[in-house]
């Protein structure tokens, strides 16, 4: 048993499984549906298919961040047993959930006098996150200290690539994360939109290509140019997917067929989940594997 | 008649005018020239604006000086807002060279004529990227190195342009043998023609002949006052003076029963004019006098006139009141997104005619459309009002015709407001996949004009259209009235059938290699047909995306843009 605990919020993105499997202590994100609270529970109550199909059908839906209350709950569960904590947070290019956590840290330190609490504003999303906490488990599992942890993630968490499109980006502008400012949204005339995220962690939306198909190739092309050792990349790669799994497997064969090396010998594909899922609507795929630092 | 050893400004404004006039009579002329058997941005009308332009310069002038410097100068700039086409901004760039060399001057001896002239054709070839021989090009240069080189002692200005006649036919007459589309199509250059009906009106002029008599037609341009502007009414009270008379202008149909309209002399009504007004502008066009003056007393105008004939227009505008010119008006009007918009940092300007590709390419962002295209490019001064209405610091430019693109160059490089960038789009389906790929995240005005320059790199456009004429093209009997369709300037299929000419032209597109297929529908197709064919493509390219577009272009039956 390791003397540390590594956390995160539902953001991540992976299956609940996938997480007790690995070790890695969470806790939920909220959202709300036309008014009505949930949990973003890792669709253990509400199944991908009936999210997305009630967002299309009109539902309104509004996300809210954990709080520090919630956080300080949560994190002394794991203190009070002696143990340190690195928690991994959602990108503050996104979301304001960082300083939440953060300011539950600074509060508890005073308190577990001895014990570290390490937050990390992940500047990542989704399963980009999930990758980014899966390599952490690996590393915790070699023997790695929570401190050398910590400084690891600092200087890797931008090695981290995130490469997604959509068929519509009506939501993301909705939902704020991408700002209206070009002519058409996608949606239209088959235009998809690809982005990725920044080096501050937000959305950018970096080209717009038309179709599908197409959008398909040039994201796999993006890995090929930015993966590590490119076609002979060995790590994990992981796509999250909003209730368009055809769309995803498209992506994750490409890939198969291009990348010989790849840990595990496949893509694994998760669902896109609701808080995620909240902003991006269905239609969205997204890509991520580790690569050169990003720099804008 | 005396042979004269210089050109003055009065003598290049009359030969000018002269010239312009000369050309607009064989516009028709010169736009049958034509290698392409579909209607298109027809040279002499293109060349013909273009004069106009300049005409319009020195008619419009204020100044009174009427030195060769001026003169020339005052057409240069005229042309340079008025040019059109490719040929108009090649013509724009001529005089604009000889303006040069003129400047200063009170007039010009043969020598300096013909400096003038060798000046004007450097810079019409550096105003094209590529210049191609066989075109206007070469018979502006053959003619004036052949014309300066015969220059002696004894030389006039009558034997100059003699001799710069003569040789432009010449020329004109060789250009099948340097240019292959010309021969194939059977056809002399189109612009190289027109050049040579502007030099035949300027030798008109100096042999003392009376300028090129206008028909009617020709009335269309002057009988197009602008529609009544919004007029403030506050700005003239009660208690105001008239400070600045009235601007008067009219049309005056000379009657057999008051004068002879055939030998009227319209100085009888300039010398008039004179006495009781200034920015006098009159000239007859067989039975009309145009008559344009600004005046305390416009009733006197109107009596005097009235002695020779009828009216058929009449207005009379205060000029001490302000009449708000809305923009953009005339020719090539536009559609602004509203109109004066607050200053942005990012403007897209771009060129269609056929309201669904407008309506399209406004969705995709543009904020203002140019109307033109095929058959009717915009002038340099058409953009000039789309920048001003865009209002960006950095303005994207999309021609979207191959016969627009040195219009739009022209006006970028006379604009000073904006930083315009020129995106080199030579179809309609280059603008759409450009535009489909804008994004202003980019953020960096150079990123965006490589992205959008990229974005028409993949992109295939098929036309499809009737021909016009027969011909015979790339081994291709053409018909008048049969369906063609072909990409770029490559004709690849003609027949009788719609369906059949498209589906040929599908074949000749690789659509087996295409991701994307988008159609616009002209105003010429209708809902069943559009079925017809979509449903072809469908089974013939399943693995294709397909996009109907409504497009209502004229000329154009389909456009078909693969991506």
């Amino acid at each position: 048993m390791s003397e540390y605990v590594i956390s995160t919020c539902t953001t991540c993105d992976l299956t609940k499984d996938h997480l007790d499997s690995r070790q890695i202590k969470y806790i939920y994100f909220h959202y709300t549906k036309d008014g009505v609270n949930f949990d973003d529970d890792l669709y253990q109550t509400v199944s991908p298919a009936d999210f997305y199909n009630s967002m299309v059908e009109g539902a309104e839906m509004k996300t809210s961040q954990v709080n520090t209350v919630e956080f300080m709950d949560f994190f002394t569960q794991f203190l009070t047993h002696g143990k340190d904590v690195i928690h991994v947070s959602l990108s503050s290019g996104i979301s304001g959930v960082y300083s939440a956590a953060k300011t539950a840290a600074t509060e508890l330190q005073p308190l577990f006098p001895d014990r570290k609490i390490y937050v990390v504003d992940s500047l990542a999303a989704s399963s980009g996150m999930g990758l980014l906490l899966d390599k952490m488990a690996d590393l915790r599992d070699e023997g790695m200290s929570v401190e050398d942890l910590y400084s690891w993630v600092e200087n890797n968490k931008l090695r981290l690539h995130h490469w997604f499109f959509t068929s519509d980006l009506t939501f993301f502008v909705k939902g704020g994360r991408v700002s209206k400012v070009s002519g058409a949204l996608g949606g239209m005339l088959g235009i998809c939109p690809l982005l990725n995220v920044s080096n501050t962690g937000k959305l950018i939306p970096r080209a717009k290509i038309r179709p599908k198909k197409k959008v398909i190739i040039e994201t796999v092309k993006r890995m090929e140019e930015h993966a590590d050792n490119g076609l002979d990349y060995s790590g994990k790669v992981f796509i999250s997917q909003s209730n368009c799994i055809e769309d995803a497997k498209a992506v994750s064969d490409l890939i198969e067929s291009k990348f010989k090396h790849i840990n595990g010998g496949k893509v694994e594909i998760f669902n896109i989940g609701t808080v995620i899922g909240s902003h991006t609507g269905p239609g969205t795929v997204a890509l991520f594997f580790w690569g050169d630092k990003r720099v804008d | 008649m005396a042979f004269r050893r210089f050109l003055d400004g009065k003598l290049f404004a009359k030969m000018f005018k002269g010239g312009a006039a000369k050309l607009h009579s064989k516009a028709d002329t010169v736009n049958k020239l034509n290698v392409f058997p579909v209607p298109d941005g027809d040279t002499g009308d293109n060349m013909s604006m273009t004069m106009e332009g300049g005409v319009a310069a020195v008619d419009k002038s204020k100044t009174a000086d009427e030195s060769l410097g001026t003169v020339s100068e005052q057409v240069a700039h005229g042309m340079l807002l008025g040019a059109r086409g490719n040929s108009g901004v090649i013509l724009s760039q001529l005089f604009a060279g000889m303006a040069k060399v003129f400047n200063g001057c009170e007039k010009a001896d043969v020598n300096t004529v013909g400096k003038a002239l060798k000046v004007g054709v450097k810079q019409a070839y550096s105003a094209v990227v590529t210049p191609t021989e066989g075109t206007i090009l070469t018979v502006a240069r053959e003619a004036v190195d052949y014309a300066v080189s015969r220059i002696t002692p004894d030389s006039t200005i009558e034997s100059f342009f003699d001799d710069l006649s003569e040789e432009m036919n010449n020329s004109l007459q060789r250009t099948p043998e340097l240019l292959a589309a010309l021969r194939e199509a059977g056809v002399i250059d189109s612009g190289g023609a027109g050049l040579v009906y502007i030099m035949e009106g300027f030798n008109q002029i100096l042999s003392g002949a009376k300028p090129e008599e206008l028909d009617d037609s020709t009335l269309e341009h002057a009988k197009a006052v602008p529609a009544a502007a919004p007029v403030d009414f506050s700005s003239f009270t009660e208690d105001s003076t008239l400070e600045f008379g009235y601007c008067t202008e009219l049309l005056l149909r000379l009657q057999r029963s008051k004068t002879d309209p055939d030998n009227f002399d319209v100085k009888t009504i300039i010398n008039y004019l004179k006495k009781i007004g200034d920015s006098i502008v009159c000239f007859k066009t067989g039975s009309i006098v145009k008559i344009h003056v600004h005046t305390f007393t416009p009733d006197r105008v109107l009596k005097f006139c009235r002695t020779y004939g009828e009216f058929l227009t009449v207005k009379i505008e205060n000029m001490s009141v302000s009449h708000n010119e809305t923009v953009p008006a005339e020719i090539g009007e536009g559609t602004p997104e509203e109109p004066i918009a607050p200053r942005r940092k990012y403007g897209v300007v771009t060129v269609a005619s056929g309201d669904g590709i407008r309506d399209l390419f406004k969705d995709l962002g543009a904020h203002y459309v140019v109307n033109g295209g095929q058959t009717m490019n915009p002038s340099a001064e058409d953009f000039l009002k789309a920048f001003d209405a865009v209002n960006a610091d950095f303005v994207f430019v999309l021609p979207n015709n191959s016969n627009i693109i040195l219009a739009a160059r022209q006006a970028a490089g006379i604009y000073d407001k904006s930083e315009i960038f020129v995106i080199e789009s030579r179809t309609l389906g280059d603008g759409y996949a450009a535009l489909s790929a804008l994004d202003y995240n980019l953020d960096d005005p150079a990123s965006i004009a490589d992205s959008l320059n990229e974005a028409m790199d993949s992109v295939v456009t098929g036309m499809l259209t009737t021909a016009v004429r027969d011909t015979n093209l790339n081994g291709i009997e053409i018909h008048t009235g049969d369906y063609i369709g072909f990409i770029g300037k490559e004709m690849l299929a003609s027949d009788p059938d719609r369906f059949e000419v498209a589906k040929s032209l599908l074949d000749h597109m690789n659509m087996n290699e295409k991701f994307a297929l988008t159609v616009f529908g002209g105003k010429d197709t209708d809902e069943e047909s559009n079925q017809a064919l979509e449903a072809y493509i469908h089974e013939a390219y399943p693995d294709v995306e397909v996009y109907m577009v409504n497009g209502g272009q004229d000329v154009y039956d389909y456009i078909f843009v693969a991506e």
